[in-house]
């Protein structure tokens, strides 16, 4: 079971980091999310029965929605993203700067539910089955909020480039 | 497009985890028995069976069967890393006559058990064996007609 555990962290850390980050909007808690998380797998040793992937992931998400709930951010919160700023060269990355801004402010503005739908898919690569499994809800449900979280990301990042080229 | 949008994300640069963040998570794992830790116990076992098994043999004992797998072991799982332990255990009872330790007829029993727990490491297939033989007496009052 540790073995299980340790392997599903070192292929998922900067899937179950960005969840955290995602959840807490804050890089201390989502990292205290993810030790917290793990302290109570590690000290429960118990072999999951289903994904031992959305096991992991479900544990995470649970300590970061308990670390938001046990410190409300403080007001204005200071809303941390789950992306880095550009790198010097932003051409190695394929984004330009202004696709950057325009992502970075559509994924911040998604609801809660559809920006961890869109982080587990895309940067944790867990398949609807695992989403489903980590969120306890249906498969259906989860692959149709992710579909809107598309959606809406299409629109405000094409409606940010057509005001910006206006 | 969907399509787009999912590689535009995927080429998006994310917050990397700081670097503290694997020394906070791995240190908090169960360290389990090391190399050197399971050669040391199976070394300091293995002495303790031979010594206390050779002094049962020496008082007439009999070695038990090995015991036939019935199925209902635990089977190794591969995602389940943890050792796998089995317990057995052989008890064989010899009546020893009649004493009187203190003016008073007993009949002595003898009660040999062997005990053998065995790990086995799901990983590798590597097996630990321990056998421990201990012996006890029991007094029962005799009545004497």
């Amino acid at each position: 079971m540790h073995r299980l555990l340790e392997r599903v962290y070192q292929d998922h850390r900067q899937g179950l980091y960005t969840l955290a980050l995602a959840v807490t909007r804050c890089p201390g808690r989502a990292e205290d999310a993810v030790q917290e998380a793990f302290a109570r797998l590690w000290s429960r040793g118990a072999t999951p029965s289903g994904d031992p992937v959305a096991y992991v992931y479900a544990a995470v998400r649970n300590a970061a929605i308990d670390q938001v709930r046990r410190q409300p951010p403080a007001r204005p919160p200071e809303v941390a993203s789950i992306y880095n700023g550009l790198p010097a060269d932003p051409a190695a990355l394929a984004v330009t700067a202004e696709q950057h801004r325009a992502v970075r402010e559509a994924v911040e503005a998604l609801p809660a539910a559809q920006r961890e739908s869109v982080v587990m898919k895309i940067y944790g690569g867990l398949t609807f089955r695992q989403m489903a499994d980590a969120l306890g809800e249906p498969l259906p449900t989860v692959a149709a909020r992710y579909r809107r979280a598309l959606d809406v990301l299409g629109r405000h990042i094409g409606g940010a480039q057509e005001r910006r080229h206006a | 497009m969907p399509e787009d949008i999912e590689a535009l994300l995927e080429r998006m640069p994310l917050r990397k985890p700081p670097a503290t963040l694997d020394a906070k998570v791995l240190p908090a794992r169960p360290r389990g028995r090391g190399l050197v830790g399971w050669i040391v116990a199976g070394g300091a076992a293995a002495a303790a069976a031979a010594v206390l098994l050779a002094c049962w043999l020496h008082e007439g004992g009999e070695v038990p069967p090995a015991p036939v797998p019935t199925g209902d072991e635990p089977a190794a799982v591969a995602e389940a890393p943890e050792p796998l332990s089995v317990e057995r255990e052989w008890t064989h009872v010899t009546y020893e006559g009649v004493v009187a330790p203190e003016g008073e007829p007993m009949a002595k029993f003898r009660r040999h058990v062997v005990r053998q727990l065995e790990w086995i490491d799901p990983a590798d297939g590597a097996r630990m064996e321990m056998t421990v033989p201990r012996e006890e007496v029991i007094l029962i009052k005799a009545n004497v007609y």
